[in-house]
Formats: C-alpha cells, structure tokens, sequence
C-alpha cells in the first residue's frame, strides 16, 4: 500500500498524519498536482482531510489544482477517504459557502448528496462523542475491525454543517448520528469512494480500528 | 445521542505529572504520555494537558510534551497554561491539540480569543475560570487568575457575559472552594451557569466519588475533568464509566481494546 495524503493546509492535516503513522503506515503528502504526477499513479490509497468551510476547501484545491488528481484517483477505481470537510465535498454542494455569502458551493460530485446547516436547537457546532449506525452490506463488512466490536461504535465529531437524508441517495448512507433527536449522515459511501463527517484521526481506538480497515480495502476491491 | 465526557486531566510541572490539593502541595505522579496513552486507552474521551509552571515562567506550553502525546494517543487534546498570544495558540494547535484553554490571560487580553476562535473556529476555545464563593458579587462568585492566587474584579457571570461573544466553545469551570476536597462539585455555581451559557460546561473541582460525577453531569455539565480519581484512587476512566451507565448517565463505553488486536 502507498498512502497519498492531501495537503491543502487543512487544520487536520498533521492528526491525520499522526494517526496513520501510528499505524505503521508513513504517509506521501500531496500538496500540489506536482506531487501527484510525481507519483505517477503509485498511490493505492488517499485520505483527504479537511476542517473549515466547505468553500474554503474547494478554494484550495482549486488554487492547488488537486481537483483533478483527487477526481482521477476515485475514477481509477482506487480507495478513497474524506474526512469531516473533506467528506462533505465529496458531494454534490454545501451550504457553507463561507463568510456572509449565500447559497451554494458546488462540491466534487462523487457522491449523490448535498449539505446543509444542522437543524437543530441543540448548541451548533456538534462537538464530542456520538454513535454511528453502520447500514448496508458493504459498510458492514468492509469495516468489520469497526463493527465487528461494536453493532454503533462512537467517534468524534465537530461540526455545524451535515449531509442531511433527505438530501442523500440512500444508495450512499453508509451511517447515521442522531443529534438533538435530528438523523443525519455521518458515513457516506459507494465502491471506492467513501466519507466520514466524523474525525477518524482522533476517533481513539475506534478511528484507527476505521483506518486499518480502510488500508485494507484495496486488496478486495 | 452526545455523549457525556471523562476528561482526565495531567497537570505537567518539569515534564512530570502532578497532583495537587487546593491549588497547593503538589505531588509528583510521573511521565504524562505513558498516562495519557493508559487514560485513552482505558476510554478517556479527551486530554486536557496544562502546563501549570507555563505562566510564570513566561514561555508557551511545552511543544515537546504536547507532540509526543499527540503522537501517542488520537483523543483530542486541550492544552492549557502560557498561551498568552496568537502565536502560542496555533503553535499548540500545530504541535497536536484541538483546543487551547485560555484562563489567566483571558480578563487582560480578551481580543485574543477572538483572534483564535476567528481562524481556528469557536470549537477550538476554551475559556477556563478560576472560581472563589463571594457575597460581594452579585453571583455569589468572583473570578480569580494566576492559578487562583489573583482576585480579578470581575463577578463570575459577569465575566462569562462578556468573555463568551468573542468565540469561546466550552467553559471549563474550576471551584477553587472545592478543589481537592473530594466533597462532591459546587452544584449550584454548575447550575447558574447552566442557565445562562448554551456552550458546552466542563466541570471542575471536588469529585471524590462516581456518585459526584454523576451529580455533576445530570446537573448539567457536559464534561468532567477527572485527576484524584484516577491519580490517586487509581479508577479507570472504564470503570468510572461502568458506574456511570448503572446509574443512567449516557457516556461512550465501547469495547474497543488495545491497538494490538487491530
């Protein structure tokens, strides 16, 4: 396995690395299309981080021209992760279009789903601990070191913003977090490409038990 | 549902844990990222690392420690102790914690948490406040700095007022009247705040028993801070939280075990 990991000056950027580090597995930064050609097509994985706004996010990829690569790298059929912004730009827009704006920030299109403000009367951001009900075979199964202990494992999360159900295919819900009595999509997912609204990275044994799995989707798929 | 959270806490002085009582007569309890890594491991939901010898020696949080347990352990972590400027915020952030807890520079500088919460996001705040019984305050509390040494002028809730709009993301509140005394939290301060700050509360100060921390977190702290439990009674945050489930408190007790297995 070589593991790419996107570098566009995300808050989370070092944690993830630390975390994989952890796990045996030292990490290729890809900063800049440059980075990306400079691999050729070596890297068999890609976690793509993210905190900050949606806006901001697709913001640096543009400037970093890391669209294309990211794009490429999930048509190869290679496995992918994005976590928390990074997971939400997978989609097809955001809400979060940053300082005073309004409307829409057109997200990736990987994935069949839109995000929005959470809706709820609890204190926005989401902010600690909450559980993750894994639905669908594939994500049951592909994260078995996950599910395996725990039928709705707990994991971190910081957030204001969340792909809403009724805004996501149901083909792509890969799991479910209730907030202040709201459902929302806290796990997204279609063959290789995948999204955690949670931070895997400082997720305690269950994120790194996530990652490990994740290292090992490409040897069945 | 969120989850209620057991915060152990590591105040370091010359690279070493210790605990003490009152503010006061500290005690030596050893390396903190073996600690941290057992605290994670036996299912802490988050660190906080307060570097208590920061301030006055004038010099931000030691770099070193903090990178070595975020290195270790993949909780989030909250460093306190020294940041007296945006530089030692990010620095910290930098260096592998989440969030930054500001107490003593926070009634002479209070722009600075606007400064940190408006790049790193509210989240990343936490206004920490050293709290002494009052009657001359109209809350019945005053706010002191400086590791509780210093009486500020300002009047608990006060204070709480005016900090809060300039981008804090938790309060944690520290009841110098009870610390160390293990006789149960100061409900009634935890409750006055409760009413007033829709921002998560983590408590601080007087737990001696699970049945405390229980208190405590149905009253309406989202979070406790734990050191004598675990330092010097020697629970784990586990059984801490076994008890804490018998007795309907909702926190995180998944079975996950050591990295080993994985």
């Amino acid at each position: 396995m070589r593991l790419g990991i996107i570098e566009y000056g995300a808050g989370n950027y070092e944690s993830v690395v630390r975390a994989v580090q952890s796990l045996g597995v030292e990490p290729v930064p890809v900063a800049g299309a440059e980075d990306w050609s400079a691999e050729e097509g070596n890297l068999t994985h890609l976690i793509f981080p993210g905190v900050g706004s949606a806006a901001q996010a697709m913001a640096a990829l543009e400037t970093r021209r890391l669209k294309e690569p990211i794009l490429a790298h999930a048509r190869a059929g290679k496995p992918l992760l994005g976590i928390c912004v990074g997971m939400q730009v997978l989609g097809n827009s955001s809400e979060e279009t940053g300082a005073g704006a309004h409307g829409f920030v057109g997200g990736l299109g990987l994935l069949n789903f839109s995000v929005e403000r959470l809706r709820v009367k609890a204190p926005v951001p989401h902010m600690g601990w909450n559980s993750v009900s894994f639905s669908g075979k594939q994500a049951a199964a592909s994260f078995s070191s996950v599910t395996a202990v725990e039928k709705n494992p707990h994991f971190y999360f910081v957030h204001s913003y969340a792909a809403s159900i009724e805004q996501t295919d149901s083909e792509v819900v890969w799991g479910t977090t209730d907030y202040d009595g709201v459902a929302f999509v806290s796990f997204v997912g279609r063959e290789n490409v995948m999204g955690a609204q949670f931070h895997v990275e400082k997720s305690g044994l269950a994120g790194l038990a996530l990652l490990s799995d994740f290292f090992r989707w490409g040897e069945s798929c | 549902m969120l989850k209620k959270r057991l915060v152990p806490c590591l105040d370091i002085r010359d690279g070493q844990v210790t605990k003490g009582v009152s503010f006061e007569g500290n005690r030596d309890l050893g390396d903190p990222v073996p600690l941290a890594k057992k605290y994670s491991d036996e299912g802490a939901d988050e660190i906080v690392v307060y570097d208590i010898t920061a301030s006055i020696e004038g010099r931000p949080p030691d770099a070193q420690t903090i990178s070595k347990i975020a290195s270790t352990v993949f909780i989030p972590i909250c460093v306190g102790g020294g940041i007296k400027s945006f530089a030692d915020a990010a620095a910290t952030i930098k260096n592998g914690a989440e969030k930054v807890s500001l107490n003593s520079i926070a009634p002479r500088k209070p722009e600075l948490l606007r400064e940190i919460s408006s790049h790193f996001g509210r989240q990343a705040v936490v206004l920490s406040m050293d709290v002494l019984r009052d009657t001359s305050c109209s809350s019945g509390y005053r706010v002191f700095v400086n590791g509780g040494r210093t009486a500020t002028e300002w009047d608990m809730l006060k204070w709480i007022h005016h900090a809060l709009p300039y981008g804090v993301g938790e309060v944690c509140l520290n009841s110098i009247d009870e610390d160390g005394r293990r006789a149960g939290y100061d409900l009634t301060l935890l409750r006055l705040v409760r009413q007033e700050v829709s921002v998560p509360i983590v408590i601080s100060g007087g737990a001696g028993s699970v049945e405390h921390l229980a208190e405590g977190l149905e009253a309406g702290a989202d979070a406790a801070l734990l050191a004598s439990l675990l330092h010097i009674d020697g629970l784990s945050c586990a059984d801490i939280k076994a008890d804490l489930l018998k007795k309907g408190v909702a926190v995180r007790a998944d079975s996950f075990t050591t990295r080993a297995e994985l």
